[in-house]
């Protein structure tokens, strides 16, 4: 049977035979600051807006991008992800943002909009950092997803994503830190349980690419950038 | 609820976490060149040096607790230049942290050993046979694998107190090895992380599980705005 918590999508055994014409880059991009972010809530497919200084970041990594030219852009539907999508295609007349459930953070059943600190034993961040760093993806919230849930609805996106744009393109991919750990993890072929070891802040920029010569193969070039913060004083 | 999946781990909270800088040298002359450049020991070009002080400027208010570097020059004159604002601080210098040893392909480019030796270059390619290589007359990829990990590993037992910074300069390869040993990634994985020249990378560890790493930047080189670059993702 297959494992699903496999990645299915990268392939480190195909060899190209020469430079590949149809080398993609996708581009991640965590969403801007929300309140619950602030106050430290379990916070996935509860529908919080940005804050004002979530729209500023927002408008910070837009003017960062001004100049990238996307062939796609995909963004989780929940409005935090967004509302950052709608400031980065501000200006583009040529764009449409699709919309994509699969991209919305895990589902945290009853403990959404509830601080962490609510379900601790000692430790306030006890259950989530149990989740995260005891390996066991299959463990559910209550009421809500699991790691491989959501491990799934991602992995379906990135192939529907590989399937629509076969040559060479730049696609934004618009997120939250969960699906992004998710696909990041997908497209470099690790395991489930070494995703939480890449942080996304809010409107982090990274990018991965298309390996110059084995097409599928997926490489980091860039991860969790958030330079265009740093004039205006909008880190979290 | 699935209750037997989440069985209480044992508690440890972190108070101070550490955290690890990793920085790649400055561009070299082979690096322009695409050549295999191991062992071989070559210094910066003069863009190299440039990229050294753009990213020591860049690091210059942050205060390294210890700075490790490979012994080649291109690596220990990228640390020397980042730790300028720390001239009390010595740079421990670790044979561990050197590039791979290419052995007989030191000095060529991948071009000529592509030509040259098409077997072993179609391997060097496919990563996933590149974990099988042994460089004639150099070292195995899982040799430097372990000579990393071996350093790291002591660097991390030198820094037990909590809340150091420490800095590893390094090459692109060893630096491969030490990201991929800090997440606990295996060998097979660290060839997906490319370092560019003097880009900056911060591994932090958890803040509520010691030992435990996670990447918070990784191969950032904003520092070279308006600085000449090598794309490697170009080959």
């Amino acid at each position: 049977m297959d494992d699903p918590n496999l990645s299915t999508l990268s392939q480190s055994n195909v060899l190209g035979t020469g430079p590949n014409p149809n080398r993609r880059t996708i581009i991640l991009v965590r969403h801007g600051e929300t309140q619950g972010n602030i106050e430290g809530k379990a916070q996935g497919h509860f529908d919080a807006p940005l804050t004002d200084k979530g729209v500023r970041q927002a408008q910070a990594l837009a003017q960062r991008l001004t100049d990238t030219e996307f062939s796609a852009i995909y963004s989780s539907d929940l409005r935090r992800a967004v509302h950052t999508a709608e400031a980065i295609i501000n200006n583009r007349s040529d764009i449409h943002i699709q919309l994509r459930q699969e991209l919305r953070e895990l589902h945290y059943g009853t403990y959404e909009n509830t601080p962490w600190s609510d379900h601790g034993d000692e430790d306030p961040r006890f259950f989530k950092r149990r989740i995260e760093w005891k390996t066991r993806p299959s463990a559910k919230y209550p009421g809500g997803e699991s790691a491989t849930d959501l491990w799934q609805s991602v992995g379906d996106f990135a192939h529907e994503l590989l399937a629509n744009h076969s040559e060479k393109s730049t696609i934004l991919v618009i997120a939250h830190g969960g699906s992004l750990q998710a696909l990041l993890a997908h497209f470099l072929a690790l395991r489930i349980t070494d995703q939480w070891r890449f942080s996304f802040d809010n409107t982090s920029v990274s990018i991965i690419k298309e390996h110059p010569v084995a097409p599928r193969v997926w490489q980091a070039k860039l991860l969790n950038d958030t330079s265009h913060l740093n004039d205006f004083n909008l880190h979290g | 609820m699935d209750n037997q999946n989440l069985s209480t781990p044992e508690l440890i909270v972190n108070p101070s976490p550490r955290t690890i800088y990793l920085v790649r040298h400055g561009e070299t002359q082979g690096n322009i060149d695409d050549k295999a450049q191991g062992h071989l020991d070559v210094p910066l070009t003069e863009t190299g040096r440039l990229q050294a002080k753009a990213v020591a400027e860049r690091l210059s208010d942050i205060e390294f607790d210890a700075v490790y570097s490979s012994d080649l020059q291109r690596a220990f004159d990228t640390a020397k230049a980042i730790t300028a604002h720390q001239p009390e601080l010595q740079i421990q210098t670790r044979s561990q942290l050197r590039e791979y040893h290419f052995g007989d392909y030191e000095d060529m480019t991948w071009a000529e050993i592509s030509n040259t030796y098409p077997a072993l270059y179609r391997r060097w390619k496919n990563l996933s046979m590149r974990l099988d290589i042994e460089f004639p007359g150099g070292e195995s990829t899982l040799d430097a694998w372990e000579r990393v990990g071996e350093v790291l590993k002591e660097i991390l037992s030198e820094h037990q107190q909590g809340g150091e910074t420490i800095l590893i300069v390094g090459h692109g390869g060893s630096l491969q090895a030490v990201l991929a040993h800090l997440l606990n990634l295996s060998a097979a994985n660290q060839w997906f992380f490319l370092f560019d020249n003097t880009s900056v990378t911060v591994i932090k560890e958890h803040p509520y599980t010691p030992n435990a790493w996670r990447a918070n930047q990784f191969n950032d080189t904003s520092h070279l705005d308006g600085i000449a670059r090598i794309d490697k993702s170009k080959r």
